[in-house]
């Protein structure tokens, strides 16, 4: 999934995403670079405020939640290495595998262990070279077929 | 997770002070925290320092500046309720070197 930055200031988002408790008013400014497109590497949502986590124009190691109306999506396909995860308390979350196998993951992460910045590493170099083309749907299904006949 | 306070780290150079100065000023946001994304380490957090854990948060400096060849951010841990900020660490990510080609 890829997304193009339209805005990358606190003016443009909508009341929901206003929250001072995470840094977010109307005076911030993002390091994102409007027109400039980022691999969108998680999203989390929850009561109608969607997170993408990309790695932004200030990326050092991990991805960072940015808020969704500050892009539009260009590449709605998404990622094979991603899972979904529904929370008990409603939060929504697609990501790779490993966040969600170690419930720390991220918070190891983005304190820079090691380990886990090795793996981000090596699956940012995999969705970022990710292939989305696919052959049309009627020469899929014949490959399909042609490999399911006995 | 850790179990015992982590004292703050001190800047090393100008630079980084600057960057200090600039974060602790407001121009910091959220990394993870809060109801919808509870910290792995909230539970530390709670004993050692009170609050609920809805309210703590991992916070970073917006800016990060190169220095000395590493991209520098600041991070810290905050409760939003009372504003109180722990733990502040300088994360200097070093450019990979790329294997020589033998």
């Amino acid at each position: 999934m890829r997304i193009r930055c339209i805005a990358n200031n606190g003016e443009h988002l909508p009341e929901n995403y206003i929250d001072p408790a995470r840094g977010y008013t109307k005076k911030v400014e993002l390091p994102l670079t409007v027109g400039k497109e980022y691999v969108v590497y998680a999203i989390r949502a929850w009561q109608g405020v969607v997170w993408y986590y990309i790695c932004d124009d200030n990326y050092s190691y991990y991805p960072i939640q940015t808020p969704a109306p500050l892009f539009e999506v260009v590449d709605s396909r998404v990622s094979k290495y991603w899972q979904f995860m529904l929370d008990p308390n409603g939060v929504l979350r697609f990501a790779f595998e490993q966040w969600f196998t170690d419930p720390y993951f991220y918070d190891k992460l983005t304190d820079q262990e090691e380990a886990e910045v090795e793996i981000f590493d090596r699956v940012k170099e995999l969705m970022d070279a990710e292939d989305f083309s696919f052959p049309p749907l009627d020469v899929a299904v014949e490959k399909l077929r042609e490999t399911v006949s006995v | 997770m850790n179990q015992g306070a982590i004292p703050d780290d001190s800047p090393r150079n100008l630079p980084e002070q600057l960057l200090l100065q600039d974060a602790k000023a407001g121009n910091c946001r959220a990394i993870q925290g809060g109801p919808d994304d509870i910290l792995g380490d909230v539970s530390r957090l709670v004993a050692l320092y009170g609050g609920n854990s809805e309210d703590w948060y991992k916070m970073t400096s917006i800016q990060a500046f190169t220095i000395n060849g590493a991209s520098v951010q600041i991070h810290w841990f905050e409760n939003a309720q009372i504003l109180q900020q722990v733990e502040l660490k300088f994360k200097r990510q070093y450019p990979k070197i790329a294997p020589k080609n033998l």
